[in-house]
Parts: C-alpha cells; sequence; structure tokens
C-alpha cells in the first residue's frame, strides 16, 4: 500500500496536505454525490419520522340521530377495490352467455367421464390398472397399484375418487389444450415469451381463495368453478416446460430440417415437437400432480371428489377421516405419476434409439 | 493517501450531514417532544383514575384485558365494536378481539382464550353448548338479537314475484318450478345450494329433503365454504336468475338481498327428533361469557345481563351500512352508540354512562379495536 502512494504522488508528498483539486475528478465527484445523498437521507430521515402513506382519498360525515356525526374515511385501497369489484360484477352479466357456454361444455364432458368410469365394475379397473402397472413398472409399481385401489374401495372412497379423476382428466385435457399453443408461442417470439412470464408467474403464486369467488360469480357452484380455479393453478407448466423443450431443440437439427426445405409448420410438427416431446411429457405429468393438488380448493366451490372428505373431515374435527382422504389423493397422485412417466420414459428412449 | 482525502471527505461529510440535521430538525424535534409530553400526560391521567377505581371497587388487583370473540359475520362484529366501547370506556376494562370462524371461538370461550362471545346461535350449536355449559366451562348471560330468525331454503323476492304460485317446498315437485332450477349438472332436478360441507346443516338439510320427498326432485350441492355460498347467490341475484338454496340468519345475503322463505311444515319437537320432515326451530342467540369473569368483572357481566341489542336495531344499522358502504363496524358501532344513548343507557351504570358520553363526545375510539 505504502509503495502505491509513494509511486503515485512522489517524494515529500508525507508532508504535503492533500487539496480537493488533486483528486481524480471520478473520486471527486462520487464524493460530492455521496455527501448529497447522505445529506438528502439524512433529511428525508427527519422530515419523514412522523409521516404515515396518505390512505385516505377523503372522508365524510354521516349523522347519527343524536345530531353529531360520524367520519367516515374512503381509503385508497376502498377506491381501488370498487374498481375491481365493478369489473366483475361487469363480467358477471355480460360475460353470463360465454360463462354459461363453457360450464355446460365442462359439465357434460364430466357427467359422460364420470358416467363411463362409474358404469365400469370396479374389479375390472383394479384389474386393468394392475395389467397396465405391470407393463410399464413391474411387480413393485403393481402392488403399489392394487394396495392403492383396495384402500380406496375399502375406505369408501371409490366414488369420490372417480369424481376427482373425472375432474383431474377435464383439467389436464383444457390445460394441455390452452398450455401447448402458448408454448409454441413462447418458444418462436421473445416478446410474447416476456409478456407471458409474469403472468405465469401471478398464476402460480396468487392465493387460489382470490380467484376462487370470482369464479363462482362467473360460473356458479359446481364442478366447472373447480375445474376454472384448477387450470389456473395447472396450466403454467406445460407452458414453461413447452416453451423450453423446443428452445432446447439443438440449432443443428433445425438447421439441417431447414436445408432440406421444411415449412415452419413442418418444422414445428415434424422436429421440433416430437424432439421436445419428453420435455413437453414432463411438463404434462406437472400439471396433472398440481391438478391433484388444488382438489380440496375445487371442492370449497362445490366440485365434489375427495376434497369433499378432507373438508368434512376438518369441519368436524376428525383428524383420521382426513388423513385417510388425504392419503387416497396421494394414492390416486402416485399411481397416475408413475403411468404418466413412464410414457415419457418411454418416448424419450424410441426417439433416442430412431 | 487516496485513503486520507477519503477519511478526510468522509469526516466532512459527517459534519454536514450532523449539520443538516441538527438545522432541519429543530422545529420537528420540539414537536415531537411535546407530543411525547402530551401523551405522557394523558397516560398518568388514565393511570390516576384506574388507581381510583380499583381502590373504590371491592376487586382487587388491576383490570385485566377482556377478549371478545370476533365471529366472522357483520352482526357480531357490530355487537363486538359497541359492548368492547362500554366496556372500555364506560367500565375501564381493555378489550381485545380474536378473529376466527364458530368453532375454534367455541373453542378458544372453553378454554378462556377469550371472554365474551356475543353470538352463540342454538340450536345450531346445540351439541357443542349442551357439552360446554355442563362441564361449566361457559356462561349464558342473556341474549342478543331475537327469537325471529332462522334457517330455512329460500329464493330471490323477484323470482316468487315472477311466479307467486312458487311459495313451498312442495312446490319444487312441479316439473314447471323444477325446470326454473335445473342446470346441466343436475339432470333436471332442481339445483338446491345447501349448507357447508361438515357443519351440521348439511345433515339436517338433507334428512329435511327426504323427509319433504324432494329426493327425486332435488339435486343438492354443498359447497366447502360459505363465502363460496354467498358468492354464488350473489352471481345469480345480479343477473336476476332463479336462485334456490338454504340461508341461515347470521349470513350477510339474507340482510342485504331480498330473500323469501319457501314455507316448510312447521317445527314440532316430535318432528324434529324422529324425522326432521319440517322447518327448523326459530333460533335462539345466546351472549356467553367465561366463568372467570363472572368474578374478574362482575360489572361487565351486569352489563351483558341488560343488553337488549334485537334485531330491529341490527336491522337499522345494517342498513345504515349499505347506504354507507365505506363505513366498518367500527364506524358502525360509532354512530349507533352516538344516537341511541337511550336504549344503551339502560344497560350501564351512571357512571359508565357519563364515561362513554365522554368518550364519544371527545370522538374516541377504543384502543381494543381492531383496525380495518
Amino acid at each position: 500500500m505504502a509503495q502505491v502512494e509513494d509511486s503515485q504522488s512522489g517524494p515529500g508528498s508525507l508532508l504535503r496536505v492533500p487539496a480537493l483539486t488533486d483528486l481524480p475528478p471520478k473520486v471527486l465527484w462520487g464524493t460530492v454525490s455521496a455527501v448529497l445523498l447522505v445529506i438528502m437521507i439524512a433529511c428525508l430521515a427527519i422530515w419523514g419520522s412522523g409521516m404515515e402513506f396518505p390512505t385516505t382519498v377523503s372522508t365524510s360525515e354521516s349523522p347519527t340521530a343524536s345530531g353529531g356525526s360520524v367520519t367516515l374515511t374512503k381509503t385508497v385501497r376502498q377506491v381501488v377495490g370498487g374498481e375491481i369489484d365493478d369489473i366483475v360484477d361487469w363480467l358477471t352479466v355480460e360475460g353470463a352467455w360465454l360463462f354459461d357456454g363453457l360450464s355446460s361444455g365442462v359439465t357434460y364432458a364430466l357427467i359422460r367421464i364420470e358416467d363411463i368410469l362409474k358404469w365400469v365394475p370396479w374389479p375390472v379397473i383394479v384389474v386393468g390398472l394392475a395389467f397396465l402397472s405391470f407393463m410399464v413398472g413391474r411387480w413393485p409399481l403393481l402392488a403399489v397399484t392394487v394396495v392403492a385401489l383396495l384402500f380406496m374401495g375399502f375406505m369408501g372412497l371409490w366414488e369420490n375418487t372417480i369424481d376427482t379423476l373425472a375432474l383431474m382428466v377435464v383439467s389436464v385435457i383444457i390445460s394441455v389444450a390452452i398450455g401447448l399453443p402458448l408454448g409454441v408461442l413462447a418458444a418462436r417470439s421473445s416478446l410474447a415469451d416476456n409478456i407471458m412470464r409474469p403472468i405465469l408467474d401471478a398464476m402460480q403464486t396468487m392465493p387460489s381463495f382470490v380467484y376462487l369467488l370470482p369464479g363462482v360469480l362467473f360460473f356458479g357452484l359446481g364442478p366447472p368453478a373447480g375445474v376454472f380455479a384448477t387450470i389456473i393453478y395447472a396450466v403454467p407448466p406445460v407452458i414453461r416446460l413447452t416453451n423450453l423443450g423446443i428452445r432446447q431443440v439443438s440449432a443443428e437439427a433445425v438447421e439441417a430440417a431447414r436445408s432440406f426445405g421444411t415449412t415452419p409448420f413442418q418444422l414445428l410438427t415434424k422436429v421440433q415437437i416430437p424432439m421436445a416431446m419428453p420435455t413437453i411429457m414432463a411438463g404434462i405429468n406437472q400439471t396433472t400432480m398440481m391438478a391433484l393438488a388444488m382438489v380440496t380448493i375445487a371442492s370449497m366451490v362445490a366440485a365434489g371428489g375427495l376434497g369433499d372428505n378432507v373438508l368434512r373431515a376438518l369441519q368436524k374435527n376428525q383428524s383420521g377421516n382426513g388423513a385417510i382422504a388425504g392419503l387416497a389423493i396421494v394414492f390416486l397422485a402416485i399411481i397416475i405419476d408413475r403411468l404418466t412417466q413412464s410414457v415419457a420414459r418411454k418416448q424419450q428412449a424410441s426417439l433416442s434409439v430412431g | 493517501m487516496r485513503i486520507k482525502t477519503i477519511a478526510a471527505i468522509a469526516v466532512l461529510a459527517a459534519t454536514l450531514a450532523l449539520a443538516a440535521l441538527a438545522c432541519s430538525s429543530e422545529p420537528e424535534v420540539v414537536e415531537v417532544v411535546k407530543e411525547v409530553e402530551v401523551v405522557k400526560e394523558v397516560e398518568v391521567v388514565k393511570e390516576v383514575e384506574v388507581v381510583k377505581e380499583v381502590e373504590v371497587m371491592p376487586t382487587p388487583g388491576p383490570k385485566e384485558t377482556i377478549v371478545f370473540s370476533d365471529l366472522n359475520w357483520t352482526s357480531a362484529q357490530v355487537q363486538d365494536r359497541i359492548a368492547q366501547y362500554i366496556v372500555e370506556k364506560g367500565y375501564g376494562y381493555p378489550t381485545d378481539v380474536v378473529f376466527g370462524a364458530t368453532l375454534p371461538l367455541f373453542n378458544g370461550l372453553r378454554n378462556g382464550d377469550s371472554h365474551v362471545t356475543m353470538e352463540i346461535w342454538l340450536p345450531n350449536q346445540d351439541e357443542a353448548w349442551m357439552e360446554a355449559q355442563s362441564a361449566g366451562e361457559v356462561v349464558s348471560v342473556g341474549e342478543s338479537l331475537s327469537k325471529d330468525w332462522q334457517s330455512a331454503f329460500v329464493i330471490p323476492a323477484y323470482l316468487q314475484e315472477e311466479y307467486p304460485d312458487l311459495d313451498s317446498v312442495d312446490d319444487l315437485k312441479d316439473d314447471k318450478f323444477k325446470e326454473l332450477f335445473a342446470t346441466a349438472e343436475t339432470g333436471g332436478k332442481a339445483r338446491l345450494v345447501s349448507c357447508v360441507i361438515g357443519w351440521a346443516c348439511e345433515e339436517v338439510n338433507a334428512a329435511q329433503i327426504e323427509g319433504y320427498g324432494l329426493a327425486d326432485h332435488v339435486h343438492i350441492v354443498n359447497p366447502g365454504d360459505g363465502a363460496a355460498a354467498n358468492a354464488d347467490l350473489y352471481g345469480a341475484y345480479e343477473k336476476k336468475e332463479p336462485w334456490l338454496g338454504y340461508q341461515w340468519g347470521t349470513n350477510d345475503p339474507p340482510l342485504l338481498l331480498d330473500l323469501v322463505r319457501l314455507e316448510e311444515p312447521a317445527y314440532s319437537d316430535e318432528c324434529w327428533f324422529t324425522t326432521k320432515a319440517c322447518a327448523y326451530e326459530d333460533a335462539t342467540i345466546l351472549i356467553a361469557v367465561h366463568p372467570d369473569l363472572l368474578n374478574r368483572a362482575p360489572d361487565v357481566v351486569d352489563m351483558l345481563r341488560k343488553w337488549s341489542f334485537d334485531i330491529d336495531i341490527y336491522k337499522a344499522v345494517a342498513a345504515w351500512m349499505d347506504d354507507n358502504p365505506d363505513a366498518n363496524a367500527n364506524d358502525a358501532a360509532l354512530w349507533w352508540l352516538n344516537g341511541n344513548s337511550d336504549v344503551w343507557g339502560n344497560w350501564v351504570t351512571g357512571d359508565a354512562a357519563s364515561g362513554i358520553n365522554a368518550a364519544l363526545s371527545a370522538n374516541e375510539r377504543p384502543d381494543g379495536w381492531p383496525t380495518e
């Protein structure tokens, strides 16, 4: 350190009092602005110490019977919240045709799926799923599947499990139908990607109750409102992972395809999507799991299924019943997860061979 | 060398900052000091008052906080705020509230985590109430609101205007009316939004529908949350669509919307304890306290015994709140206390009344009121 000083200012420098002008301009201005900043902060700290955020927009007086009055304050939050309320109210009335249509469609699909699944006798489903499990996961998965299904049956949760399954299937189908095109769009256009990302973040972090109530206003109590809430929560992984998968397709492969004269549509459907398929399947698997996680929330709006059992147990303070219903949801998730994962793995395998 | 200059400048900056601080803050500091002094004076005065009262009163020790159960519906909250005002300004006890749902708050009252609940709804809470009362964990000190509210199946008034013949649960067997409420989900049956999953009314309503012979005509929808049930009704009401469902007195929609009850066979003990094919019994709404309060604050218990905040009073408050959407429960309590000293004056002692009137004219608000 001493050496540096010496070499800079030469002999005798220790005795010389430094003048401000000796400093390089950068240091000088930096110091001056630092001083100003310190003064500013000090002043703000003093003036601002007794200050509160101005949250009041206006006050009004409401008379009382005794001739006095009560002061009412209108806050910024009330004004902004009121505006949002107005928008939701307007949508409820003006968008009724759209929401009623969507609601009927979703209900119809749900009822069909439930009817089919409830028409098939349970032993057929158990044996069928056991066989499927054996094909993809051999004995261990077969054991898990059979134990899980029998657990649901013996605990009297079979019908509710099927309701939940139907709810999940419809939610996932709609999520994929929405998410896949949006994921492709995000992969092709960085602008779309930049717009979508914060929206997806909001969808995944916004507490579900916030959009659950507008959902009920729009769709009414019932499965469609549950599907709506589930989709909001579960669609982001498909979009994100479709986007990621397509962006990860090697430039060489795209280049090669281009040199053979593919159209952009062919490039997408014949090269990019097939090569991104393992990642997309991982996204769909994630979506499925998240849809199952929403089962209890969906039950709050009368979507039915296993969530009902969880809620009832909570209300009546029956930990045992809650644990049983919770376990049934976990088992359902495990079966679906293992089956869909193995499909994804098979695709990956065939891709690497091909 | 550089380090030294920077150090020198830093010292300079610090001096400057101190100077700025000193010069700019001079008047402010004085004000702050003044405020502090004022606050202190007030505190001292209060303390002295409290000490005096304690000396006069037979109960020893300082007055401990009285905690109110803040049930999550408006009438209970307004009653809590009014009672808090009276207890704090009239009787000098600090107050506080705990928020929550019915069952957790009732357990809180039994444990002594909260001390006063202004609305215990019977028969809805019959079982838990009987159990706690026989165990000596809660004591009823009177009734609030009054008996004319009940749980019932309702439709919006605009619907009955359109279909005057639709006025009893039996009419739901009529295909003409069933169609009104049918949706894709119900397969031709009338959709009936019943009770929250897991509440006692879930089973009661199901038994009633069975008992009325409506099982083949009605499709029951049980939401998982009271707010969701309300939202469903609000949505239909907004669109002026048909709506059929269960509503109960403490809920907001019966106060905010124009709903009419469908006629049901009248309540009788005989029917209620067998088939349940009859209407709910008129509700009784009790004020309950934790037993400790009887010894600790007998003056407050006396006041609660005289409490008579009946349904007409509450309807006036609710109407005022509807006219003043910016108003919260605190404002409503203040508004009502200001104009009705002849009503609450009958509940309190003369000393308490003068304390409350003084606080009201000084526009004071109790420390225990939650900010909303």
